[in-house]
């Protein structure tokens, strides 16, 4: 069971709206391998944000269980959650979530705040991050002076920057065009070959879900399929963004 | 905190309330403080050999009657106290009213204080030009009369007032004196505004009465004024015929008692103007409320972000408490600037030339640790409101 870095066992979640309750996750039974690139694909309202939610820990599934690393992080407390998010998760989003007028090296740093590292370590890591992802040069640049795939960019660098074993992803293209998006996808798959980080995507785009080894279809929150089939980044290695 | 950098104005709207609260409590308490101040080196300079017989209140038939309001004290109680206690050096009974003074063209309502002769020597107060009035004065009820320097400016300016006329309640006054200034900045009990006449003159002529409101008496030295008012008290129990156990009608205080009872309501005073300038330091809280709020709602966004990378409740707390207590505390040093700085100026305006202000260091941690707990009490609710978003909500917030 060590090689699974997620275990799913019938996770459930039930919103409450008003008086209606809505199932928005229906018994999702799954685990994900170490270093995984995973893709979910799915309609809207097929439960795959609820699902990337709970295991982003942002959420607690109403009822099942979740393993991460082996351990059961379903019924954390709001700060527990906080902290595993901090060390062993990061997250890239669809529109990006930079802090606005500030700069790319101080978004970068923003997670190490809340993980008590010295600001010199910080900063020395985040120019590292924003060099991994090719933004030598741009660190002192404020957000709203960067283009969406540089903003994308410091996002994924904020993402690294504490060295997780998980990275989620939230239609990370989704505000790209499909030349930039192929670029930001390069680098995902830089990051999964090269530093065997587990990446997780959520996706309706079916060119982007292809860089992805292994695809988990949602519809209803329920699992309704599942295609393991080499993907672009094993088909075209990393050029080297 | 560089949130606050970005919005200066805003900032700076938010923190004007602040400013204006604690630069009032601090230009308010300087004014009672400076108040205190003048009444203690009043007294001071009194001497402390002095002690006061005022008539007391006594109950008739159940009828409580307020201090003060008696009549029972008479000009003979002086005389008696004189003669017959022997750590008594001098009195001086004393009845005072106001009255409408006019010279030439020139008029002013001021108090007319009633002596007897030995008035200036009781109360260390020297005559600069003249002389006072003396026993034969007193015994014909002269029509005679010594002027305090601030009447003295008042209606003569330059003019040499000894030997003039002038008219008091259409009454002529002939001028042989004018006392000592005293110097003193207080406009609320200014003792240079008053004219001094013979206690008989004043009862008879100006009030129309046969008692005196109180006694000056002078003991034959500093130390022996407990001895003296033990005297007194027994002398006036035996004249006014109180039988043992009653209730004494008259009080007999010394300086040291007047002293504090003025120094109670000058700090009654003072906490009465502190307390309404700390409701516009409350006011300027709630704005710090108002834009933390706003603030919070502003960056529901970043909260997101923050605590998507790991941010605890405790952490995101922190961060707007943080800006809500720099919002009031500098709020606060400036209006400590401000404040000093109008407590001084309010010395020098025409408007308040009598008003002597003094800013203690006191007043000053007073108001600025009001300002850091208004601002942590107000910026609190704000900052919890941020540190329990939901992070989805959070997230998706447009």
């Amino acid at each position: 069971m060590s090689d699974k870095i997620i275990r799913l066992e019938n996770i459930v979640r039930i919103y409450q709206i008003g008086e209606s309750q809505v199932q928005a996750l229906r018994g999702i039974t799954y685990s994900v391998n170490y270093s995984e690139f995973l893709a979910i694909m799915g309609p809207s309202g097929s439960g795959k944000s609820t699902l990337m939610s709970i295991l982003g820990l942002l959420d607690r599934p109403t009822s099942g269980q979740y393993f991460l690393e082996g351990m059961d992080v379903s019924r954390l407390s709001r700060d527990e959650m906080a902290a595993i998010r901090n060390r062993k998760i990061g997250f890239v989003f669809q529109n990006f979530n930079l802090l606005s007028r500030t700069t790319a090296l101080e978004n970068v740093e923003l997670p190490m705040i809340y993980s008590h590292i010295s600001s010199r370590e910080a900063r020395e890591k985040a120019m590292k991050a924003l060099a991994s992802v090719g933004l030598k040069g741009w660190e002192h640049h404020r957000t709203n002076q960067l283009s969406g795939g540089q903003m994308q960019r410091v996002a994924i660098a904020r993402a690294l920057v504490n060295d997780p074993t998980l990275i989620l992803a939230d239609e990370p293209t989704g505000n790209l065009d499909s030349r930039t998006g192929a670029e930001i996808m390069d680098i995902f798959c830089r990051l999964n070959q090269e530093r065997n980080i587990t990446l997780i995507m959520v996706t309706h785009d079916p060119v982007i879900a292809s860089y992805a080894k292994r695809r988990l279809y949602l519809k209803d929150g329920q699992i309704v399929g599942e295609e393991v089939a080499p993907g672009a980044c094993d088909r075209a290695p990393a050029s080297g963004g | 905190m560089r949130a606050l950098a970005r919005n200066k104005m805003r900032s700076f709207l938010t923190i004007l309330g602040i400013i204006i609260g604690v630069a009032a409590v601090i230009a308010m308490v300087s004014i009672g403080e400076g108040a205190k101040k003048g009444i203690e080196e009043r007294f001071a300079s009194m001497g402390t050999n002095l002690l006061f017989v005022y008539p007391g209140s006594r109950s008739i038939r159940g009828v409580q009657s307020g201090f003060g309001g008696f009549t029972n004290l008479k000009p003979d109680d002086a005389k008696a106290i004189e003669e017959r206690c022997d750590a008594v050096k001098a009195t001086s009974p004393s009845i005072s009213t106001r009255a409408q003074v006019v010279y030439a063209n020139k008029n002013w309502n001021t108090q007319i204080q009633g002596t007897g002769e030995k008035f200036p020597e009781i109360r260390n107060w020297k005559v600069v030009e003249g002389v006072y009035f003396d026993e034969s004065h007193v015994a014909a009820a002269a029509k005679v009369c010594v002027l305090g320097s601030l009447v003295r400016q008042n209606l003569f300016e330059d003019e040499d007032p000894v030997g003039k006329t002038i008219r008091i309640n259409k009454i002529p006054f002939t001028v042989i004196g004018v006392l000592e200034s005293k110097g003193e900045q207080g406009g609320f009990f200014n003792r240079d505004d008053m004219i001094a006449a013979p206690y008989t003159t004043v009862m008879r002529r100006l009030r129309g009465v046969d008692y005196i409101n109180s006694i000056d008496v002078a003991a034959v030295s500093a130390d022996r004024t407990g001895e003296a008012q033990r005297q007194i008290e027994e002398l006036m129990r035996e004249r006014h015929r109180i039988a043992p156990g009653a209730e004494d009608d008259f009080q007999v205080r010394n300086i040291a008692d007047v002293a504090e009872s003025a120094a109670e309501s000058t700090k009654i005073m003072t906490i009465l103007l502190g307390s309404i300038a700390g409701i516009s330091l409350i006011v300027g809280g709630i704005g710090i409320m108002n834009i933390m709020l706003v603030s919070v709602t502003e960056r529901i966004r970043e909260i997101g972000v923050r605590l998507a990378v790991g941010a605890r409740e405790r952490d995101i707390l922190l961060q707007f408490l943080i800006e809500a207590v720099v919002l009031s505390v500098t709020g606060g040093v400036i209006g400590i600037i401000v404040g000093v700085g109008a407590s001084r100026l309010m010395k020098y305006i025409s408007l308040f030339a009598n008003i002597n202000t003094i800013v203690t260091p006191e007043s000053i941690m007073l108001a600025f640790f009001f300002a850091a707990s208004v601002g942590i009490f107000f910026g609190y609710y704000p900052a919890r409101k941020a540190s329990k978003l939901d992070p989805i909500e959070a997230l998706r917030y447009e």
